[in-house]
């Protein structure tokens, strides 16, 4: 029975799992991208200068922030069911993680020295270009490591998406394992893929940081 | 790391039934290293059950076919099981619910001694787990308006009237449809049960198409809908029976037998099977034909 390491059942279930695999990758990357831009909205947004701005962005980032990932998927899958269930995964995973990004983003743009704010104002930049020209290349600069391992910790939360039935890599591996009763190796070699993606990344975040100065 | 503590049972259950044999007949001895523990563990097994009075079944919470209303198990599955274990001197059902996908890791792990969710019984299961003989086929259906208006009753009439089919998203019921010559144009694919239900009602299709037991309880609420007299649908020639049963652990032959034993008794006795399985939209439709058997449907 299941006693030893079923190979055979390993060996078929491969291909599958890297065929979910791609979908895994793709919702990371797509997910990772409005985290990234939603992010620094929200924080710009944030230091808008009229309370009607920030006080709404900032309760529904909370709101974001103190729910579960999981409770957020299945009801937006629950209201947007006519969505392609991997459009509303890849959305979800993005605004879910934007609520973390903007305050990483904006540790980074506080970090951005006064004289410098003051130094545009000195040359009377508008608010648009002392954003775009001054503060947010440095902010962006001193946050990328720390955006990098919020897009690896988004990378292994994809599961939850198997869920709304996105058919990523656990999503392969459940169905193989309920098709064939074996579980404990197509789980194994899903957490192995994982690993196998997920630790060199991570060490590339890791010199990152070294080379920026952290 | 979870096989471990299943594997020293087993180890353990294997040394007692040596044991055992030697104590009572040394010439069973030779029978049981045979068939490894299945001979001493089994019959011990339905000793056990018997002694303590109770079994241990799964189910996945799946309405008809196991789930929970108030405090009672109720569906296809445990009906039945309640039944044979009650004929076999076990009075009674201890459910466990667990994930669809627990239901196996948790059977070999010795956490229950029957699958009690009306499992399909495929090939590729078979390798993994012990089925017992059909409870039940699954032969297809169609829901249709109230009243059956364009007078469909399977999918040749289906195609001679020209009508609109629905089929699930990525279910079988779809080649069933091609196969029979209904037109691509003519089948619509929908993502829920629920969804076909309400195209119906809203004149969208003019039959969804899918098994008789999931119609007939999706027909319970909705009541402008009939569900037609189901069929065994062919697929390049075979019948396709898409059979379900219970599931017990791999080494557990003899309590399966002794289940399989009683199972063909209710099985055979139609009256009784559709008196106790009508509730949850079973018919004499549903019975599973005498030929049908695990061992040739484990073989594919």
């Amino acid at each position: 029975m299941n006693q030893s390491f079923n190979w055979e059942a390993a060996r078929e279930a491969l291909p599958l799992l890297l065929e979910g695999f791609r979908v895994t990758l793709l919702a990371t990357a797509l997910g990772t991208l409005v985290a990234a831009v939603l992010g620094l909205a929200v924080a710009v947004a944030g230091r808008a200068p009229s309370r009607l701005v920030t006080v709404p962005v900032k309760a529904v980032a909370e709101f974001v922030r103190s729910t579960p990932l999981l409770v957020q998927l299945v009801g937006a899958a629950a209201v947007f069911s006519s969505v392609e269930p991997l459009v509303v995964g890849i959305v979800v995973l993005g605004i879910h993680y934007a609520a973390y990004t903007s305050e990483v983003y904006r540790a980074g743009i506080d970090g951005v020295p006064q004289g410098q704010w003051e130094a545009c104002r000195a040359l009377s930049m508008s608010p648009r270009r002392t954003w775009q020209a001054v503060i947010l290349p440095q902010a962006v600069r001193n946050v990328l490591p720390a955006l990098g391992n919020y897009a690896i910790s988004m990378f292994k939360e994809t599961p939850f998406l198997a869920v709304i039935t996105v058919q990523e890599m656990v999503f392969e591996a459940r169905k193989y394992g309920a098709d064939h009763f074996v579980y404990t190796e197509v789980f194994t070699l899903a957490g192995l893929i994982f690993l196998v993606a997920s630790y060199p990344t991570s060490l590339l975040m890791r010199k990152l940081e070294k080379r920026l100065g952290h | 790391m979870a096989d471990f503590p299943h594997l020293s049972r087993r180890g353990f259950l294997n040394r007692s039934a040596a044991v055992g044999g030697l104590l009572v007949v040394p010439g069973v001895l030779s029978a049981c290293s045979k068939t490894d523990s299945g001979a001493a563990t089994g019959e011990g097994a339905l000793d056990k059950l018997r002694k303590q009075g109770f079994v241990r079944v799964a189910y996945a919470n799946e309405a008809p076919y196991g789930y929970m209303e108030g405090k009672e198990l109720k569906g296809e599955a445990p009906t039945l099981h309640r039944e044979i274990f009650k004929a076999l001197g076990v009075d009674e059902l201890k459910p466990t619910l667990s994930e669809w996908d627990g239901l196996i890791p948790g059977l070999q792990a010795g956490k229950y001694d029957v699958v009690s969710a009306g499992m399909a019984i495929t090939p590729e299961r078979c390798a993994n787990a012990l089925f017992s003989e059909p409870e039940f086929i699954s032969p297809t259906a169609m829901m249709v308006r109230k009243g059956n208006p364009r007078k469909i009753t399977d999918l040749a009439s289906a195609k001679a009237a020209g009508v609109t089919v629905g089929v699930m998203s990525g279910a079988v019921e779809a080649s069933y449809a091609k196969g029979a010559g209904i037109a691509e144009g003519k089948i619509k694919t929908l993502q829920k049960p629920q969804d076909g239900a309400d195209a119906v009602k809203g004149g969208r299709i003019d039959a969804f198409l899918l098994t008789g037991i999931s119609l007939r309880w999706l027909a319970r609420t909705n009541p402008e809908t009939e569900v037609t007299e189901a069929f065994v649908p062919e697929l390049d020639g075979t019948k396709q029976f898409s059979p379900g049963g219970a599931v017990f652990r791999q080494g557990n032959e003899d309590l399966r037998d002794s289940f399989n034993r009683e199972l063909k008794k209710i099985v055979a006795d139609r009256s009784r099977y559709v008196e106790l399985l009508g509730e949850y939209g079973f018919g004499a439709t549903e019975i599973p034909p005498a030929t049908l058997k695990t061992a040739d449907l484990c073989k594919g």
